[in-house]
């Protein structure tokens, strides 16, 4: 079962996935195996199920082959919080074996060069109107 | 001079009132990190271990916000005099070992969230993992009756009707309280014109109310109650003081209920549907011979799975 959430995650969550036609590159994106992850979520000892109403809603991942560990008590089920925490592990994963090539630098990369681009326009448009308000008041002489 | 006398009477009487925890609450507001101050302690003297969980669900409660929309550390929140009467409410009630569920009169389960109500049993984790793997069987069927035995507050029916929208669901359950809490459920999720509840006890020879003696279903699914009589000892106060004993107690071996549901299945799966069942961690295996004894040529038993802790606790079986 999980499997196939896993399977649903290796596509990064649509959050992360830019609004324009930007191009990342998901070629190195990490993929997750179930077999390589270490879950640890509390119930308490005993058999759980019926007899046992504890509330414990925080999730540890421990990836085995590069020792990275995640928390998440974000939302109050666990169940969520298993999710969340798989796509968390993803994005660590992602930083870790890409580096500057992971989706989030790529994003940064990106939303860095939008707003470089955005100051260019701006102070060319702050130019064009400083030289039309010179060349208004050299006119008026 | 009486003047002066009341004037500084109120001043003092005022400051007796919770109002003036801090110079830096504004009128009739208190931070939320002052409220707290203490409470982590009262509920480990009370016997409850998760405090910080505990304290976040009923802040996020009593502020009406989202569990997952409140910082950790509560900054920037404060509650005005009714707000910090119910949050001191709840936390003595907690105290009490109230369960959480039912103090703050929600739960989620899978995708959904249910109103949870005194005496009704509070779903378990381990049951959405076996909803899960009911639904992964049945995603692809184009129709499916469904039954549940013992619904409770309504979850796993829900649940599965939210999932699928090619399931109906009929269910009965033993407790009116449930009853009426499952059928409110079903209108507040607006799956109430694909499930109804029928308050109903099964005993031996009236398995089923008498509206339903002639109806078949493609799927039986149920958690019936599996707890030993001799294990209620251990049960924690908020399972055994505030939730129905009757949706605990499986009898001597725990399978009481359960053999009850094997004679119903008999009697209301078509050929081929599948009975689902959640019990106990022993229970598996002793299902298995109790269909190779008794049931051979009626049930069969298909399989056991795991839950979530990796305990072997879920069972199909099949009508033969």
């Amino acid at each position: 079962m999980l499997r196939n959430l896993v399977r649903l995650l290796v596509l990064p969550p649509p959050g992360l996935r830019c609004k324009s036609t930007a191009h990342l590159d998901y070629s190195r994106y990490p993929t997750l195996q179930e077999s390589d992850i270490e879950e640890t979520f509390t119930r308490g000892s005993g058999p759980g199920g019926q007899a046992v109403n504890k509330t414990s809603n925080c999730v540890f991942l421990r990836h085995l082959p590069t020792n990275i560990t995640i928390k998440c008590h974000t939302h109050r089920l666990a169940s969520k919080n298993r999710v969340e925490a798989r796509k968390l592990l993803l994005e660590k994963l992602d930083a870790h074996l890409n580096g500057e090539n992971s989706i989030a630098a790529q994003i940064k990369v990106q939303e860095q060069r939008k707003s470089t681009e955005r100051r260019r326009r701006q102070n060319k448009l702050q130019e064009l109107k400083k030289n039309w308000q010179e060349r208004e008041r050299t006119d008026g002489d | 001079m009486l003047r002066q006398l009341t004037r500084s009477l109120r001043l003092t009487s005022r400051a007796f009132t919770h109002f003036n925890y801090g110079t830096d609450s504004t009128a009739g507001q208190i931070p939320v990190t002052q409220a707290l101050v203490g409470w982590a302690e009262k509920l480990k003297a009370a016997g409850i271990e998760d405090t910080k969980f505990n304290l976040k669900c009923i802040i996020s409660h009593v502020l009406n916000k989202k569990f997952n929309t409140v910082p950790d550390s509560f900054e920037k929140l404060q509650f005005n005099s009714s707000q910090l009467a119910d949050f001191e409410r709840f936390l003595e009630a907690r105290c009490a070992r109230m369960p959480l569920q039912h103090i703050i009169g929600e739960w989620d389960f899978m995708d959904i969230t249910l109103k949870t109500a005194p005496t009704v049993f509070i779903p378990r984790p381990e049951t959405e993992e076996f909803v899960r793997l009911v639904i992964e069987n049945y995603k692809n069927e184009k129709h499916v009756n469904l039954l549940e035995v013992g619904c409770g507050s309504g979850a796993m029916s829900l649940a599965m009707l939210h999932s699928l929208p090619q399931v109906v669901s009929t269910a009965i359950e033993r407790s009116k309280a449930a009853t009426v809490l499952a059928a409110e459920n079903a209108k507040l999720l607006n799956l109430q014109d694909r499930f109804t509840v029928h308050n109903h006890t099964m005993e031996e020879d009236k398995y089923m109310p008498e509206e339903l003696k002639d109806k078949k279903y493609d799927l039986i699914i149920s958690n019936p109650p599996y707890v030993k009589t001799e294990e209620f000892q251990y049960l924690h106060p908020e399972v055994v003081v505030y939730e129905n004993l009757n949706a605990l107690d499986g009898g001597s071996d725990g399978l009481r209920v359960a053999r009850l549901v094997f004679e119903l299945a008999c009697r209301h799966l078509h050929p081929g549907g599948k009975l689902w069942l959640e019990l106990g961690n022993e229970h598996p295996p002793m299902v298995k011979t109790i269909m190779n004894l008794k049931y051979e040529g009626r049930l069969k038993f298909i399989a056991s799975y795991n839950d979530q802790y990796k305990r072997e606790r879920f069972v199909q079986i099949e009508k033969v």
